[in-house]
């Protein structure tokens, strides 16, 4: 009976593995660095969405947003085990997509493509499927909705490049401060002054549309 | 305060990052300055206009894709306590069978169109059959997310889920990374897999 108890109370004892969903960052890269293949799968999940809206808005171009996302993952796992993970995985993986990013843009202007980009947004809003609309609004309410959301796309597109990562970083992907000095490599002094200007000129470029 | 001490010093009044009496003193400014309230206001409908865009979706390409070069670069064997970056055995016999699968595979999908059955034959899968092609890739498992997928995921998006139909979870299996990947599908319910060509998909 006491033999039956022990291996009871034993068996109680063993813990279990909380699942991925449940776990913080740091523990799904360390569950991953054990061994759990699994667990990769789940860091994808948390980040894919966040870095290709960063990366999208950052450069403007979907598909080659959706190819450095790509190579963002790739790097992930291929460097993983030289993480250091007293750091924060987010940081991390946001400055590896930050730098794609910011290469991407140094390339471009080195290589400018401005005509191809400008035919290939045009194209892509003649192309855009159709849309059902809500008929409870009004057709005047809608064209205002749609426009004041193209513009306000057009003024992120407008700041300069380096204001428009911390502007993003700030207000789409809810970073403190000292985080967009991190992924950025800036010092924090930097980062408020670029951060004050780009909202700055975000609101210049949509005033007229605004009040 | 002047109107370019509040210009200077709104960034961080918006962030709260101010003290009391700073915080205190900016609001004494807009109540007295038309054009700083003004700029206040535009500048914070606007970026609630801005956090309230819809996000960008993933399309189903992008993950296929980076299952892909995964497999490429060589991550498909994580060792258990290895690192993927430390070096690692790669799975080789599972890869040779897998790659062999896929020659023999399209060498008898070429001889299918040389006597005149058409090509298309190994595409006819119900579509609940086809919300089941997800592609899996051995080692790193992406198939069992509930990744929100848009653009080229259509094949995927709006098809029947499975738990609607009462059958058995699916366990697709990929053979082999490539363009032209064809998915297994096990049915238990008819106790054969059905081969689904992504491709046909993408062309339909």
């Amino acid at each position: 009976m006491a033999e039956l108890m022990a291996v009871r109370a034993a068996t109680l004892a063993v813990p279990v593995a909380p699942k991925l969903k449940e776990l913080g960052d740091s523990e799904v890269v360390a569950r991953f660095m054990a061994g759990e293949s699994r667990a990769f799968g789940e860091l994808v999940s948390r980040y894919h969405v966040r870095l290709l809206n960063f990366v999208y808005r950052t450069i403007g171009d979907r598909e080659r947003a959706e190819d450095l996302v790509q190579e963002t993952f790739i790097r992930v796992y291929r460097h993983l085990h030289r993480f250091d993970q007293s750091r924060k995985f987010s940081t991390w993986v946001y400055t590896i997509a930050g730098n794609l990013a910011k290469n991407e843009l140094r390339n471009r202007s080195r290589n400018p493509l401005v005509l191809f980009q400008t035919l290939k947004s045009s194209w892509d809003a003649d192309h855009r499927p159709l849309e059902w609309e809500d008929n409870t609004y009004r057709p005047d309410d809608l064209f205002r909705k749609r426009h004041l959301r193209e513009t306000i796309d057009k003024a992120v597109a407008q700041l300069p490049d380096h204001h428009r990562i911390v502007f993003i970083l700030r207000e789409l992907e809810g970073k403190t401060y000292e985080e967009i000095a991190d992924i950025t490599g800036v010092n924090l002094g930097t980062v408020k002054s670029r951060l004050n200007r780009a909202r700055n000129n975000f609101a210049q470029i949509i005033e007229p549309m605004l009040d | 305060m002047t109107c370019g001490e509040f210009l200077a010093r709104h960034s961080e009044y918006l962030d709260q990052e101010l003290g009391a009496d700073a915080a205190a003193e900016m609001r004494r400014h807009a109540s007295r300055c038309a054009r700083c309230a003004r700029y206040d206001r535009v500048l914070r409908r606007g970026l609630q206009l801005l956090r309230q865009a819809e996000p960008v979706l993933p399309s189903c390409d992008s993950y296929v894709g980076l299952q892909q070069h995964l497999a490429r670069s060589g991550g498909l064997a994580v060792a258990p306590g290895g690192a993927p970056g430390a070096s690692v055995p790669r799975a080789p016999i599972a890869a040779t069978v897998a790659v062999a699968g896929v020659v023999a595979l399209v060498a008898w999908s070429a001889l299918f169109r040389v006597t005149g059955v058409p090509a298309t034959a190994t595409a006819e899968v119900a579509p609940e059959q086809r919300a089941l092609a997800r592609p899996v890739l051995e080692g790193v498992d992406l198939a069992g997310l509930s990744l929100p997928v848009t653009g080229g995921g259509d094949w995927i998006r709006g098809l029947m889920p499975r738990a609607a139909t009462g059958m058995p979870p699916a366990r697709p299996a990929l053979l082999a990374p490539g363009p032209y990947t064809p998915l297994v599908v096990e049915q238990p319910d008819y106790g054969q897999p059905a081969v689904v060509s992504v491709l046909a998909s993408y062309t339909r």
